[in-house]
């Protein structure tokens, strides 16, 4: 009888732990792309090492993005970014948190693509603000491809842009992201 | 005069030389350290705060085995001994060192260590449990052992 119920807890126990493992998809490589157009020159960078997580459960989501790791063409914008606009050695990444809101209406246990309504907060820059945002589920056997497109302004995050180029830079950031999440097996 | 012009034109072309500069290549310096994937994740494991003043924004070589290839320009590299991950962006004049690389190579890796993220299982933070991780930026495959 002891046996059973120490089968009986052992089995709830590894149950539990799959399908928690199972509702988590992964990447530690995600990408995220910034364009800004200013009249000197167009500012683009790319960071390869993105952190993200997707809950298909909950349909929370989270990313994370070390700044410093965003290249760019040119050295000296880099440094300008790093060292006066985002103060990456203050505040070293920016994330996300949100949700899934049209959630239910995935069917990840069917391949395909599907449109999500992702919300959540922002911090950049140690400043943190609600965005929402259209995103692309790509559903296969095994894994998601996901991908979303959204503007911020360089003024809600508190980067102030020094005023001799302040009329010339872009007050608005194209952020593009993909990813590619995999299940989380642990 | 002819003195000032030419002085405008030397600082001209500095300004010039230093902002079309690209960004310096990490990878064919010479290190700071030299280690193996393990020492490097079994450091940052045993005391972040001395693992971190030693080796965060230093160049870093190590070698360890190549887990993930992602040829748009990243590498995730581990140790058969240890859990945890060294996850590199590739600095895009390297992205042609992946190119025939395959898993379970050991590879010798340079860039610039960025940061260490613990593995702690939160429930409010999806991205706690995923393992401990080291971020390196600009980085290259430079060699593989044979």
């Amino acid at each position: 009888m002891k046996l059973k119920t120490l089968f009986f807890i052992t089995g709830c126990i590894l149950i539990t732990g799959v399908g928690y493992a199972q509702d988590r998809y992964f990447t530690k490589t995600g990408t995220i792309r910034f364009f800004a157009s200013t009249d000197l020159e167009n500012v683009e960078a790319t960071n390869q090492i993105v952190t993200a997580v997707l809950d298909i459960k909950s349909g929370a989501i989270q990313f994370s993005a070390p700044m410093k790791a965003f290249e760019f063409k040119k050295g000296l914008m880099q440094e300008h970014f790093n060292e006066n606009y985002v103060e990456s050695d203050k505040y070293p990444n920016s994330t996300f948190k949100g949700k899934i809101t049209n959630n239910a209406d995935i069917k990840y246990g069917t391949p395909g693509t599907y449109d999500a309504n992702v919300e959540g907060d922002l911090t950049i820059h140690g400043v943190t603000k609600p965005v929402s945002a259209k995103a692309k589920l790509n559903i296969s056997a095994k894994d998601i491809e996901a991908g979303t497109s959204f503007t911020v302004l360089v003024a809600d995050y508190n980067i102030s842009i020094p005023s001799l180029v302040a009329d010339k830079i872009s007050k608005s950031v194209q952020i593009n992201v993909t990813t590619r999440l995999e299940p989380f097996t642990r | 005069m002819i003195v000032i012009v030419f002085l405008l034109l030397g600082l001209a072309l500095t300004a010039y030389l230093m902002y079309t500069h690209e960004n310096p290549d990490q990878v064919s310096k010479t290190p700071d350290h030299i280690v193996t994937a393990n020492q490097l994740l079994t450091e940052f494991e045993k005391d972040v705060a001395t693992a971190s003043a030693r080796y965060i924004d230093k160049i870093i070589q190590f070698s360890g085995s190549l887990k993930n290839i992602d040829t748009s320009g990243s590498i995730i590299v581990g140790a058969p001994e240890t859990q945890g991950e060294i996850i590199v962006a590739i600095d895009p004049r390297y992205k042609k060192s992946l190119a025939g690389r395959t898993k379970d190579e050991i590879v010798i890796v340079q860039g610039v260590c960025g940061s260490y993220i613990r593995d702690e299982a939160s429930p409010d933070d999806l991205l706690a449990g995923l393992g401990a991780t080291i971020r390196f930026r600009s980085g290259g495959i430079k060699d593989i052992q044979k």
